[in-house]
């Protein structure tokens, strides 16, 4: 072996002698200010309306700029990005934007409003399938649009039936949310018995079935639950309605709230106030795409076309692509056409997907990183020490939460929940466990701007053995049979362990870990198929409302079986609230009940943990990690 | 000859048929799906997604639908990635082939001689070493290795790195990394390979003739020694040229190992197809030339 080294040493050297300069490459690139950077894993693909992470995010939001852009130190303020101006009317239901008037596309075309209208159509399309759509509802008619709620459109608004709407609105257009869906996934309809049939057409609704459906329906009648009052003449009208219409763009039909004024005026009415709007535009579902480009490559609401690739690809920021190479790096330049060129530092950014944290520490040890992406708890302390300047630990946008099924036979009891919620030890977790400077959560909701974190919520093992003799397992906590479900990744074993002895030193009872690979782990989840997953959430956003509104009933994400009237009226009246004061005054209301009812306890709010070369300037802790890269500079 | 070749390729792609029908049918019966993701989809966005990618259809006619789009040369889509999956393989192969190599280049430079050697001086200090040597090699693990190599080797040497990808030099530590192992098995296989065919009568003969030793073992020994070394190295090298998770994760190189494991931890259905079409075809050629290289070595072989 050692011969061999040798051998390759030798070998190598020979033929590499004017290579040398690869060891000092960090200093090469800092000179040509070109940032590397460490970005996890390849991203999902680069089109802002179709991808949902960080990872993607932290280049799209290099290549393309929002209406408005993060200041680099002060979260509150917004600076102006593809918009030169901004302006809402009094309840912040209606903005409108002045773009940028030297406000340029990389392939120099100008941007226009008309690029937002398309964007915002594009993403809105039902047939799309944007996963992140729902981050556009705010608008006007944006939900039913997206929805597909096409019994607006073609029945209520339509001249025919307008009239007769009031007997019409019974009819099952929308379908029946409490009819599980996945029953008829990789199922023909053809294939279905007619029992099957009847059951497939109640879930979806009119809206959402297939032209060749809506044909059976008007072939059999009895196919389809129609009220009684509606005769069959209007049964095969609205039939004919639907069949005629079916897969047409309804967007002209939909009145979104969202109009090009003209070539530089974008005007945006919502549907109630939203005095964080300035916030949303930053998130790239809410930037534009070129619509010469898109259209050049399919039509609006065609997924995955070709004008993502490389060579393709046009963008309104600083930076523009240069290469990408699958899994190995994504490097981008100077984008010449961009309106503040003149004050972008950098020349360039290369992203390289390295998904072992070690080895993105050791490429940053190493000299061949300016940022990393994260920072292994482990290397924590290693680092703080051999490189005290760049260990970095800077509070983030997230919550790590233990989620439970309260439909569970013993989990639906509050006292129980809370029992064990009372009995996890948060900071002893962070302090000999998880060791990133984590912050006990004593809340939901993490601290942001004027969003104070509530303080209801402490580990007490008192109260928890309080609220533990109040439940039926009090007299024989053996008894008790609950699994902590957790994925199997690392980390999450040793967590779990640390909860798992919590709880039996607290509670005597013990629970039982089940480790599960990822998407197993979800599946489960998301079928209520647990007894108690730890979980976290990243806010989209800088507002409560991201770490809120996922518990209402029916919200995808919610995933614990629990909802509360009065939680959501609390929402929904914030919701209209034009005072920020008292709106904030409602969502901590909201969060107050929700914490008293504990669908799920915290544990810790997250910490970004990460490294960063001294050479990288005007970088500065941001609770979201979104720096501004335009801002951002390299310098030896 | 010809017909035998003939007769194994299509035997050939009748495994392959059945891989990819058997791969199609697992995939489907473990929970979750390409679309599963951290958050939540609505039911409708769901089926949207599940129209684009054909997924809202029953399992014979996905599997009809696949057939159809390979005939017409089409790999699919990575699901998860958003990448054509022809693109994704095209992209990350010929880094794997690289590495794939020098680690096969490696595992025959160290692994064949120090095979050949232990078993010519048999139970000596040589052998015992060049055997422990093996062991060892068998036993460490390459996240144990690589790391190591990353550590104490590129730290040391101006022109290595610890992880990337760019220049040749960036090829040696995971090539090494990936032969080490494939070289210990390959003198474990060829140290009894030789030993069984060292004792054979017909090399005592050869030296009760007065050949010498030098010729007892290039023409006579190492021709039939050298047997189960080479049904092991064809498998091995198509397993090498696939990629490796492990090495390629700790030094960053973009190649192919990572898909395999990632495709199958998100769902990838089309990517998982891929991979698998990639590997079967690499694995009935490389055992198909395995085999021609065995008959043409060994007599007793040909009928």
């Amino acid at each position: 072996m050692k011969r061999a080294l040798q051998l390759f040493s030798s070998l190598a050297i020979t033929f590499g002698l004017c290579h040398c300069e690869s060891k000092s490459s960090l200093d090469t690139y800092t000179k040509e200010k070109i940032l590397l950077m460490g970005n996890s894993t390849e991203p999902a693909g680069l089109d802002p309306q179709i991808v949902t992470g960080v990872i993607e995010s932290n280049i799209l939001r290099a290549m393309f700029e929002g209406l408005c852009l993060e200041d680099p130190v002060d979260a509150t303020i917004h600076r102006k990005g593809a918009a030169v101006s901004w302006k809402a009317n009094e309840d912040f239901t209606e903005w409108v934007f002045k773009l940028q008037p030297d406000g340029k596309w990389s392939d120099g075309k100008p941007v226009t409003a008309e690029d937002y209208v398309f964007a915002y159509h594009r993403i809105l399309s039902p047939g799309f399938g944007a996963k992140y759509a729902s981050m556009l509802y705010y608008i006007v008619g944006a939900e039913d649009f997206n929805k597909k709620n096409n019994d607006i459109y073609l029945i209520q608004n339509s001249t025919e039936f307008k009239d007769r709407w009031e007997s019409l609105k019974e009819v099952n257009f929308r379908g029946d949310q409490e009819i599980d869906k996945k029953a008829f996934e990789a199922k023909e309809f053809v294939d279905l018995d007619k029992d099957e049939k009847i059951n497939y057409i109640k879930a979806f609704g009119l809206n959402q079935i297939e032209k060749s459906v809506l044909s059976a329906i008007k072939e059999d009648a009895n196919l389809f639950e129609w009220p009684e009052n509606i005769d069959s003449s209007t049964q095969s009208a609205i039939l004919d309605t639907y069949i005629a219409n079916h897969g047409n763009d309804m967007w002209d039909q939909a009145n979104v709230g969202v109009t090009a004024v003209d070539d530089l005026t974008l005007k945006i009415n919502l549907r109630s106030p939203v005095p964080f709007l300035p916030d949303l535009t930053k998130h790239y579902t809410w930037f534009a795409v070129p619509k010469h480009v898109v259209l050049e490559h399919g039509t609006i609401a065609q997924t995955n076309t070709k004008w993502t690739e490389p060579e393709n690809l046009v963008s309104n920021g600083p930076f523009k692509m240069k290469t990408w190479k699958f899994n190995y790096k994504i490097e981008l330049e100077r984008n010449p056409h961009y309106w503040d060129i003149d004050n972008v530092k950098l020349n360039g950014i290369i992203f390289f997907p390295i998904s072992n944290k070690y080895t993105e520490a050791r490429m940053f040890y190493n000299d061949q990183l300016h940022v990393t992406y994260r920072l292994a708890p482990e290397l924590i302390e290693y680092s703080k020490e051999k490189y005290p300047d760049s260990t970095r630990q800077e509070t983030y946008l997230g919550v790590n939460f233990l989620r439970y099924n309260n439909t569970h036979e013993a989990l639906k009891d509050p006292n129980l929940r809370k029992a064990i919620a009372y009995a996890t030890d948060s900071e002893s977790l962070i302090n000999y466990v998880l060791k990133g400077g984590e912050q006990v959560a004593t809340g939901f909701v993490p601290p942001m701007g004027k969003y104070k974190a509530r303080t209801d919520f402490s580990y007490d093992p008192e109260k928890a053995k309080e609220y533990f003799a109040k439940t039926k397992y009090a007299d024989n906590p053996k008894d008790l049979q609950i699994t902590l479900l957790t994925v199997d990744r690392d980390g999450a074993k040793t967590d779990a362990e640390a909860f798992q002895a919590m709880w039996l030193k607290h509670l005597g009872i013990n629970v039982k870990i089940e480790q599960r690979e990822w998407a197993s782990y979800q599946d489960r989840m998301s079928k209520l198929d647990y007894g108690i997953v730890t979980g976290g959430w990243i806010g989209d956003y800088p507002d409560p409302t991201t770490f809120l509104d996922m518990w209402k009933k029916g919200d995808g994400n919610n995933r614990t079986g629990w909802s509360s009237a009065e939680f959501e009226t609390k929402l929904n009246e914030a919701a209209v609230t034009e005072e920020p004061q008292e709106r904030i005054k409602l969502l901590q209301e909201a969060e107050a009940i929700f914490l008293e009812d504990m669908p799920v306890s915290p544990v810790y709010w997250v910490t970004s943990n990460y490294l960063l070369h001294k050479s990288v300037k005007n970088w500065h802790p941001m609770i979201m990690k979104n720096q501004p890269y335009k801002f951002i500079d390299l310098e030896n | 000859m010809l017909k035998t070749i003939i007769e194994r390729l299509l035997q050939g792609i009748v495994v392959i048929f059945f891989l990819l029908t058997l791969t199609f049918i697992l995939i489907r019966m473990i929970p979750g799906n390409p679309l599963t993701d951290e958050k939540a989809m609505s039911p409708q966005v769901l089926k949207e997604n599940m129209k684009i990618y054909k997924l809202d259809k029953s399992y014979p006619v996905q599997y009809v639908y696949y057939w159809k789009s390979l005939f017409q040369g089409e790999m699919g889509i990575s699901i998860k990635k958003k990448q054509p999956v022809l693109k994704i393989i095209k992209q990350s192969f010929p880094v794997s082939v690289i590495i794939g190599i020098c680690g096969m280049l490696i595992a025959i430079g160290i692994g064949i001689p120090a095979g050949i050697i232990a078993a010519l001086k048999h139970n000596s200090l040589i052998d015992n070493s060049a055997m422990l040597f093996a062991l060892v090699g068998i036993s460490i693990p390459s996240f144990v290795i690589g790391p190591l190599l990353a550590k104490s080797v590129a730290t040391n040497v101006p022109f290595l790195k610890v992880a990337g990808w760019g220049d040749p030099f960036d090829w040696i530590l995971p090539s090494v990394t990936l032969g080490l192992g494939t070289a210990a098995y390959l003198a474990r296989i060829t140290r009894a390979g030789m030993l069984d065919i060292l004792s054979q009568d017909f090399i005592r003969t050869a030296q009760a003739k007065g050949v010498s030793q030098k010729n007892i073992i290039i023409k006579h020994a190492l021709k039939g020694g050298l047997v189960p070394a080479i049904t092991f190295v064809g498998p091995a090298f198509a397993m090498l040229i696939t990629g490796s998770f492990v090495v390629e994760t700790i030094f960053q190189v973009p190649g192919m190992g990572q898909h395999f494991v990632n495709s199958v931890n998100d769902r990838d259905y089309f990517l998982i197809q891929g991979m698998v079409l990639l590997f079967g075809v690499l694995i009935v050629t490389v055992n198909l030339a395995a085999d021609v290289l065995l008959t043409y070595l060994n007599p007793r072989l040909r009928t």
